[in-house]
């Protein structure tokens, strides 16, 4: 099939406008606005549209310019002949006639269905919608501005039977599924599905499902009576051993009682002889006591007797010692009497000795104290002389001025200061010497009488009487002051100080400094001869001497009297010597007085000796009497107490007897005892005991575990476990059995459903690799050689396309490629599918591509251009849609420009340069319409405009809006152009018309 | 001097491999109404007494209703029944024989049934009893050794008969019952040769199911109804057994059939196809036209086709509805057909179904679970295209 040429009138922008179209290649240009879409839709609704078609339908087809009803006339060859189609889209009225070149004519529906036969597509139902059903109608092979981007497979469902019969054929006669294939396998599908859920375990309230909970619940059945019965048979097993426990435990302690018994029977006899144990050693204890007693009696009375004896022995030799004792004790006392008698008269010559000694002493101290008195009385009456002397000097100095040689050299200084100064002074100064006056003459305040002079040194009047006056400038000027006044001070100066030393002048200063120098040097002397007298001390020690020597005399006197013939020395020698006599006679019988000492100390110690010896012996004999007396008193008490010799030996052997029987009857007891072995029996009653608890609590416990056993035993008869395990285990079994045929059912299922599916997929291959063969080989027009196309077909239809490109790696489904590289993929697979549907259309069916690489860079419109060459080549008849048909320049195809330039004159096709072809004939109308005054819209215009775009998702090719508003193309322009300048929408990305909201 | 001896009758035997209760229910009330027939036949023969040499029970645990049923039907005898307990209803603690239940539907339904639970001598008017009941389900003392110190005699009557009743195996037997019961080992074991074989006059034993003499004087009386499917042929079930004996003679014994139920065996291998009018031809003669009155054990080899396989379904589906019990080992391969193969494999229309019928049928050579799995795919696969394409 083929379109030969198009003639469109009264189609909206379009008066008559006629194309040609080559039968390979055309390319449709023109700006926008220019009606190229118009002209491609107004040629689809020839084909597909219904003439009778009415309503907002056949008015968005009218022109707003021109009058008279849109029609389209449309020539095509199919199946072998040449067709002219008309129609008139007149609302109920509208024409439709088909005309077969030398042949046949068909009016009306007869045509309308005549035309869709010959396009092989079913007739598209009128009413709501039918724009949109009819822009469906060929849809693999028109791509409408804005499509271009969409899945093609989902446009070719329509002519899915036709492109399978054509794959079919492609492909080698490749067998397609029956229908019965297609029921058996679907079959399966279901009743897998009904099986399984996709995971692989069972679908609930499957048979599977069933299967597997009644085995499971059997098998939990199962293990119910199972431990049902097992704890029927723990209770009859508890019984036996509860019973066969208590049975042993009642023999046992039937033994263990006996033993007790025995034992404590023993304990008992224990405790008797343990009783008659304590009595007897009572018994025996008194017995010893009381031999012990009389043992002790007899042995105190030995005792006695002997100590008796022995202290008559050793008492003897006392007596005969105190009586030696004694008369060495006299003689003792008479020789130390005189001892004594002699160191008395000793001591007395002593004295007398000492006190002659003492007073020749005492003599001489009172001749030494006598010269020393002397001698300080003599240096103190010097002394006193001197001081009278200074004392004297002092009061001399006193009386002169107190200047000493510093004063005097400074009162020397300043007479020499002022004797220059008024040296100096008067050399300046004038003087004024009355010679004569008749009149009293006064020099400044003072009269000067003549012959006086006086000097001035400063400015002076000098009145003579009343009648002159006369002021005298002594020369110097202002150093004539300075030197008067430096005179004067020096001058006070000089008074001040001698003033202050009370003298009239420098000269009796320096006398006054001579006088003070000599009486200084005499104080002086007299000092430093003080000093050597010691002067200071001296009275109080001439004082002291003086006591000493009355002291002294005293001492003398007194001791005179003690001495009767006593010589007085009379010199200090003679008094000496006297003294060294004395001395000498002092050591001698001081000498002889001390052996006399000694000699009566020695006795006096012997005597004491033998005084206490005496004593400390008749001590000890008192003592030693004293003794024997209270023995004695003791030995008699005894033996009257507890009787002679003979009656105490007779008690003692029965006492003795006693003591002896008390210990046989204590060993025969004890021995008893022993036999019994005490300490063995504590611990058997203990153990026993123990034994016997712990045999009572088993049995207890059994009577108890007897009990329970005996409960759980007793069957109420409602069902019998042994049975009903039996039921469970078959239940079980079947329940398995059961399980394990539906399951190798649901797997051979799952079999067969598997198996299906692979060769339904093996055959979807074959089909699908003559499209994807035929899609790679335009696709590598645009990708090179290295581009595959993968066609995945299922349940005989195409379900996806995916890229391969080697580059990139792995295979891109369709979706997720880029805008550009999608259109590109679209147009091989649409022109893949024109190609293989070809074959039932003369092997040539054309291809429309409206605006259908808006998205593709200019490099790639330019390989395009190969892709869109080669499906040309093969046959089919490629239409592109443009508004630069210079990037479609390399195509080699005819080229048709349409301009909105009227009276545009058609030209012969063919042609090169392009051409446009508008009926000659139509020159009053061929002009575009008369601009829209843009200050005619209303806002009401915008917001419809809007609210459609809206409706159609936000974006839209213009025609497509337009359509739908209804509307020209000047007014949908403007509108569109003042929308665009409130930034309300946004132009499309593409070069084609597409509008879209402001986002 | 006439007495029955019979054993095992094993009432309240659960049959839980038969699913069907109402079938189920048949089959315990067969081992109920034997008791009647044993009844009549000690009518007969003018017999004293019933022994029941154990298992009167099949558990001892039996409920309430099989304590009433046995009860009921024992007290309708009317002749004194002395039973023991054998291994099944043992009389150990917590046993059916010490249940108030039982002692008061025996009191109210059987006081005839006497129950010796003791190894002690029993003294009937006519006969001395020396029972050897088992108070276990397994002793592995003999049970008769009471019976071995000679004091035990002195005390009986000289003239009257002496008569053994025990329960246990006499050798060592396995393998010889099919299916659901314990094997037999080394328990419960009873040597007859220890027994002082003057002193006692017959040995009544149970436990056995087939009617066996093991001796002079020793017989395995054997279940009255059988309640088994028996494997081999040398066994002899159903039988209930008259015993005339006096003191110091060979005991007469004579065998009467009691049983009612039919225990059927079949085996049966498919050489081909048409086999299965041979089997169905086999089974009719084996069941006739009865129903809810036979039990089979029916063991299938061999292989068959798919179609052939459907129409042997249909048959084991009438079998199993008709019969008691079908107990079924079908061990018996579907192996499609030349001609089913081709009709599946040879479908130029049918490109998909031939092409998984083809790998279907590779598969299903083997013994394996998948092969199998494999085969009923393609019966299921076969099912589906018939019925598919004549829709």
């Amino acid at each position: 099939m083929k379109l030969l040429s198009a003639t469109v009138r009264n189609y909206r922008i379009h008066r008559d406008l006629k194309v040609d179209l080559d039968q390979a290649r055309t390319l449709i240009g023109g700006a926008n606005e220019t009606g190229k879409s118009t002209l491609i839709e107004a040629i689809h609704r020839g084909l597909f549209l219904k003439s009778t078609v009415t309503g907002e339908s056949q008015e968005s087809m009218s022109s707003t310019l021109f009058p008279g009803h849109p029609e389209v006339e449309v020539r095509f060859t199919a199946n072998g002949s040449e067709y002219h189609a008309t129609k008139r889209f007149s609302g109920q009225n509208g024409t439709t006639q088909l005309v077969q070149v030398g042949g046949q004519t068909w009016r009306g529906e007869d045509a309308e269905s005549r035309l869709a036969v010959l396009l092989g597509v079913e007739e598209a139902s009128g009413g709501r919608g039918i724009l949109a059903r009819v822009s469906q109608q060929w849809s693999h092979l028109w791509v409408w501005q804005g499509m271009s981007g969409d899945d093609p497979t989902e446009h070719a469902v329509s002519q899915q039977a036709h492109l399978l019969q054509q794959l079919q054929q492609t492909g080698g006669a490749v067998a397609m599924q029956s229908e019965l294939d297609g029921r058996l396998a679907s079959r399966f599908a279901q009743a897998k599905d009904q099986i399984f859920v996709r995971t692989g375990s069972a679908r609930r309230g499957s048979e599977l499902d069933k299967a597997q909970s009644e085995a499971e619940q059997a098998r939990a059945a199962g293990a119910a009576a199972s431990e049902r019965l097992d704890r029927l048979l723990q209770a009859v097993r508890d019984f036996e051993e509860s019973s066969s426990t208590i049975q042993r435990t009642t023999s046992d302690l039937e033994e263990l009682r006996q033993q007790r018994q025995s034992v404590n029977e023993k304990i008992s006899q224990t405790e008797r002889l343990r009783q008659v144990d304590k009595e007897q050693v009572s018994v025996l204890d008194r017995a010893a006591e009381k031999l012990a007693a009389f043992e002790g009696i007899d042995k105190n009375i030995d005792e006695l007797r002997e100590s008796i004896s022995s202290l008559q022995k050793s008492l003897e030799p006392r007596q005969e010692e105190e009586g030696r004792l004694e008369s060495a004790l006299a003689d003792r006392r008479k020789r130390t009497t005189d001892a004594e008698r002699d160191y008395d008269g000793a001591l007395k010559k002593t004295r007398e000795v000492r006190l002659r000694r003492e007073l020749a002493a005492a003599y001489l101290n009172r001749l030494e104290k006598e010269a020393r008195h002397t001698e300080l009385q003599a240096r103190l009456e010097r002394v006193q002389t001197l001081d009278k002397d200074i004392d004297g000097l002092r009061e001399q100095i006193a009386q002169l001025a107190s200047i000493d040689p510093e004063g005097l050299e400074a009162l020397q200084n300043l007479e020499n200061e002022l004797a220059r100064a008024s040296a100096a002074l008067n050399a300046m100064a004038a003087e004024v010497e009355v010679v004569t006056a008749d009149q009293p003459v006064r020099v400044g305040d003072a009269e000067l009488p003549a012959g006086a002079s006086h000097t001035v040194s400063e400015p002076t009047e000098v009145k003579v009487g009343n009648s002159l006056c006369l002021r005298i400038h002594p020369g110097g000027g202002e150093g004539l002051t300075n030197a008067r006044q430096e005179v004067r001070t020096l001058r006070e100066n000089l008074q001040r100080s001698l003033d202050e030393y009370g003298l009239e002048s420098i000269a009796k200063a320096s006398e006054v400094v001579a006088r003070r120098a000599n009486l200084q040097s005499k104080v002086d002397n007299a000092e430093a001869a003080l000093e050597e007298l010691d002067a200071d001390d001296l009275a109080e020690a001439c004082s002291s001497a003086k006591d000493e020597l009355i002291a002294a005399e005293a001492e003398a006197k007194r001791r005179m009297d003690q001495v009767s013939d006593a010589e007085q020395p009379s010199t200090m020698a003679d008094a000496k010597a006297c003294r060294d006599r004395e001395e000498d006679a002092l050591h001698t019988v001081e000498s002889s007085e001390a052996g006399l000492k000694a000699a009566r100390d020695t006795l006096q110690q012997e005597l004491g000796e033998v005084e206490d010896q005496l004593s400390t012996l008749r001590n000890t004999i008192v003592g030693e009497k004293q003794e024997l007396t209270g023995l004695e008193a003791q030995l008699k008490l005894l033996l009257d107490n507890h009787g002679d010799d003979e009656a105490r030996t007779k008690a003692l052997e029965e006492a003795s007897k006693a003591q002896r029987d008390a210990e046989a009857a204590l060993a025969e007891t004890r021995a008893a005892l022993e036999a019994l072995q005490p300490d063995l029996l504590e611990a058997d009653r203990e153990r026993l005991q123990r034994a016997w608890d712990e045999t009572e609590r088993q049995r207890q416990e059994a009577h108890t575990r007897q009990a329970v056993s005996q409960a759980a035993l007793r069957s109420d008869g409602a069902d019998d476990p042994h049975a009903a395990l039996a039921r469970a285990e078959a239940r079980l079994e079947s329940s398995t059995e059961h399980l394990e045929a539906v399951s190798r059912k649901a797997k051979a299922v799952a079999l067969i459903d598997s198996l299906f599916q692979q060769e339904q997929h093996a055959l979807a291959d074959q089909f699908s690799q003559p499209l994807a063969q035929k899609i790679t080989g335009y696709l590598q027009c645009l990708f090179g050689p290295d581009a595959q196309a993968v066609v995945t077909f299922e349940d005989n239809t195409f379900e996806s396309i995916q890229l391969v490109r080697s580059a990139q790696g792995g295979a891109m489904s369709f979706e997720s490629l880029s805008g550009g590289t999608r259109e590109q993929v679209a147009a091989a697979v649409r022109l893949a599918i024109a190609e293989l549907l070809a074959a039932d259309h003369d092997n040539s069916l054309p291809v429309v591509f409206d605006d259908a690489f808006a998205y593709s860079d200019p490099q790639r419109v330019n390989t395009l251009q190969r892709m869109l060459d080669l499906g040309a080549s093969r046959g089919l008849q490629i239409i592109v849609i443009t508004c630069n048909p210079s990037d479609y320049a390399a195509l080699g195809a005819r080229q048709i420009i349409l301009s909105s330039e009227p009276l545009r004159s058609a030209r012969p096709p063919g042609n090169s340069p392009p051409v446009v072809s508008r009926n000659a004939n139509s020159t009053e109308t061929a002009t575009a319409a008369p601009p829209v005054d843009p200050a005619s819209i209303t806002d009401q215009d915008c917001e419809r405009f809007l609210a459609a775009l809206s409706d159609l998702g936000g974006k839209s090719g213009n025609l497509s809006l337009r359509e739908h508003l209804g509307w020209d193309e000047e007014q949908y322009a403007v509108v569109k152009d003042q929308l665009i300048a409130q930034d309300r929408i946004v132009l499309g990305k593409g070069r084609g018309g597409s509008v879209a909201l402001q986002e | 001097m006439k007495f029955i001896h019979t054993a095992d009758w094993q009432i309240g035997k659960p049959f839980a491999g038969i699913s069907d209760t109402h079938k189920r229910s048949l089959v315990q009330q067969a081992r109920i109404d034997v008791i009647e027939r044993i009844g009549l036949v000690a009518k007969d023969v003018g017999a004293e007494f019933i022994l029941v040499a154990g298992d009167l029970f099949d558990s001892p645990s039996s409920d309430k209703a099989t304590v009433s049923a046995a009860c009921s039907a024992i007290g309708k005898m009317k002749l004194p029944v002395i039973a023991i307990p054998g291994n099944h209803d043992h009389g150990g603690p917590g046993s059916v024989w010490e249940q108030e239940f039982f002692l008061r539907e025996q009191a109210a339904l059987a006081p005839n049934l006497m129950v010796l639970r003791e190894p002690a001598p029993l003294e009937l008017k006519s006969a001395v009893i020396l029972p050897c009941p088992l108070l276990r389900r397994a002793v592995s003392s003999d049970p008769t050794e009471w019976l071995r110190a000679s004091d035990v005699y002195t005390e009986l009557s000289p003239d009257k008969p002496r008569i053994v009743l025990a329960h246990g195996s006499t050798q060592v037997f396995s393998g010889q019952w099919d299916d659901d019961e314990e094997s037999h080992s080394s328990t419960n074991l009873i040597d007859l040769a220890r027994l002082p074989a003057p002193e006692v006059d017959y040995i009544a034993i149970g436990d056995w199911h087939g009617t066996k003499q093991v001796s002079a004087k020793a017989w395995f009386a054997g279940t009255p109804e059988l309640d088994r499917f028996p494997k081999g042929g040398d066994h002899d079930p159903g039988n209930t057994l008259i015993v005339d004996v006096l003191r110091g003679e060979e005991p007469q014994v004579t065998k009467s059939v009691t049983a009612s139920l039919q225990w059927n065996e079949l085996v049966f291998d498919f050489a081909d196809d048409t086999a299965l009018n041979e089997l169905e031809g086999r089974l009719a003669g084996l069941l006739g036209q009865r129903a809810n009155e036979d039990l089979l054990r029916l063991t299938l080899t061999g292989s068959i086709g798919i179609e052939a396989s459907h129409r042997l379904e249909q048959i084991l589906e009438s079998l199993d509805a008709r019969l008691l019990r079908l107990k079924l080992a079908n061990q018996t391969h579907v192996a499609p057909t030349e001609e089913e193969i081709q009709a599946l494999t040879q479908r130029a229309s049918d490109p998909l179904i031939t092409s998984v019928a083809r790998q279907l049928v590779e598969q299903s050579d083997g013994d394996g679970d998948d092969a199998e799995v494999a085969r009923i795919a393609l019966r299921e696969l076969h099912a589906a295209c018939m019925q598919e394409a004549s829709a």
